[in-house]
């Protein structure tokens, strides 16, 4: 981790017009993730790798 | 550089802070009304492989609510609402078939259940960092569940670092349908407690990468109580670590994203997960893109393939094809349109399962493994 942010380079905030693009966040369509979400925790055995609290349900 | 071109560094200053990306701990900019709705089809089970029961599988019509919006100068909330409704028949059990692998047992084609979820959260921002608290409840006829987290975000280096930290608990309760004519536990309930940890890093003007650690606990009843012997240990801990890339070309102004998620519980199950997207088009306008996904899972240590009745009922087993090792790959295309405010999207994908997709080797594949296909259409508005 130490070596990944000195590998880093400063981007200012005028320059993070294209990280600000949907599809660049890590949810970029909160209904797609939760339902994606919901698909596969019913059906596979991993779960989880996000901060989401949501409530869980009879499907698994 | 043109007239055009000549903006002030407070405009351009502006128009950065207007647009600040949402992995950071900054209030967000725009209020976003996003609704959806979709169909989920799981292909029939195989005729030679079901010794009872029905062959159609289950179909998932939902329909998907979020609101998403600033509070005054310093707060934030989301509300989100999610309703299900379900059909169709499920494995209750497998028997030993004669060349070797396992035979289902299905249930009737008679389920037809609905589930309603719903999520607030509210959250404080600070310069740099914010707090937020989330509650959360879904209800289905014999399943209960009510959760509660916090949420933490801690901008460092001029905000190119961001620290995200998160807790959070869940108590469910179940109250399986006819219990007492199938001999089913009437009444039970499970904790979970989970943890997630995020360090996500800009790398450049274009790209950035996220690394994450999470780990959750379940205590209570964890064993499925519609299969006819299901016994799972009572306490289950899972980790997970997290890997998320995003990068973006001025090449057909597109955008790469790939997730990677090493799962590994007590269960002794070890799962890969990797998931890469591409959309292509200015945001503006149309875009549109493919989507690939891999998953490979090993067996649970006390997965049997079929169900064993001459073991006593103490000891763990389980025949779910969830629990047993197989893999799974998943594709599909996605498409948006906006015009002006609003954006329209639609999006398809396949998902094809067996043992032969899994890293590791299967004696016997699971006669339950499921192919199924999920259609949705949705829309967001944002001002």
């Amino acid at each position: 981790m130490v070596f990944l942010l000195a590998s880093c380079q400063t981007v200012e905030p005028w320059e993070r017009d294209r990280l600000a693009k949907q599809d660049m966040q890590l949810t970029p369509n909160v209904l797609d993730a939760r339902l994606a979400d919901q698909v596969f925790f019913s059906k596979e055995a991993a779960s989880g790798g996000g901060a989401s609290a949501g409530g869980g349900c009879g499907c698994n | 550089m043109g007239p055009k071109n000549q903006l002030t560094p407070l405009a351009l200053l502006s128009a950065a802070a207007l647009s600040l990306p949402a992995f950071s701990a900054s209030q967000p900019t725009e209020r976003v009304v996003s609704v959806n709705t979709s169909v989920y089809q799981e292909g029939d089970a195989d005729a030679a492989e079901v010794v009872f029961g029905d062959l159609q599988r289950f179909r998932v019509k939902t329909n998907q609510f979020n609101l998403s919006a600033p509070i005054g100068r310093d707060w934030s909330m989301s509300l989100g609402y999610d309703n299900e409704a379900m059909s169709g028949a499920s494995p209750w059990g497998t028997v030993a078939a004669s060349d070797g692998s396992g035979d289902l047992i299905m249930s009737g084609a008679s389920i037809d259940d609905s589930r309603n979820g719903v999520d607030v959260n509210l959250t404080r921002h600070w310069r740099g960092q914010s707090l937020g608290v989330s509650v959360g409840y879904s209800g289905e006829h014999d399943y209960h569940s009510r959760s509660l987290g916090l949420n933490y975000e801690r901008d460092f280096f001029k905000q190119n670092t961001t620290l995200a930290l998160s807790v959070s608990y869940s108590s469910d309760e179940l109250t399986p349908t006819d219990a007492q004519l199938f001999q089913r536990l009437e009444k039970g309930s499970k904790h979970t407690r989970s943890f997630y940890a995020s360090v996500n890093q800009l790398l450049s003007p274009v790209s950035m990468l996220s690394l994450g650690f999470g780990i959750t606990k379940r205590i209570g009843e964890l064993s499925d109580p519609y299969k006819l012997r299901d016994v799972r240990p009572g306490k289950r801990v899972e980790r997970t670590l997290t890997a998320n890339y995003r990068r973006y070309f001025d090449w057909q102004t597109s955008s790469l994203a790939v997730d990677y998620r090493y799962f590994w519980d007590s269960y002794s199950v070890g799962a890969h997960t990797l998931a890469m997207s591409w959309m292509l088009g200015d945001e503006a306008g149309m875009q549109w893109g493919p989507m690939l996904r891999y998953y490979s899972q090993s067996a649970a240590a006390f997965y049997t393939p079929w169900d064993r009745y001459d073991q006593l009922e103490t000891i763990a087993q389980s025949s779910d094809f969830r629990l047993s090792t197989f893999g799974a790959v998943s594709y599909g295309l996605k498409a948006r349109y906006r015009i002006g405010a609003v954006q329209i999207s639609m999006q398809y994908e396949r998902y094809d399962s067996g043992s032969g997709y899994a890293l590791s080797s299967a004696k016997t594949e699971h006669p339950g493994l499921v192919d199924f296909e999920v259609l949705s259409l949705g829309a967001e508005y944002r001002f």
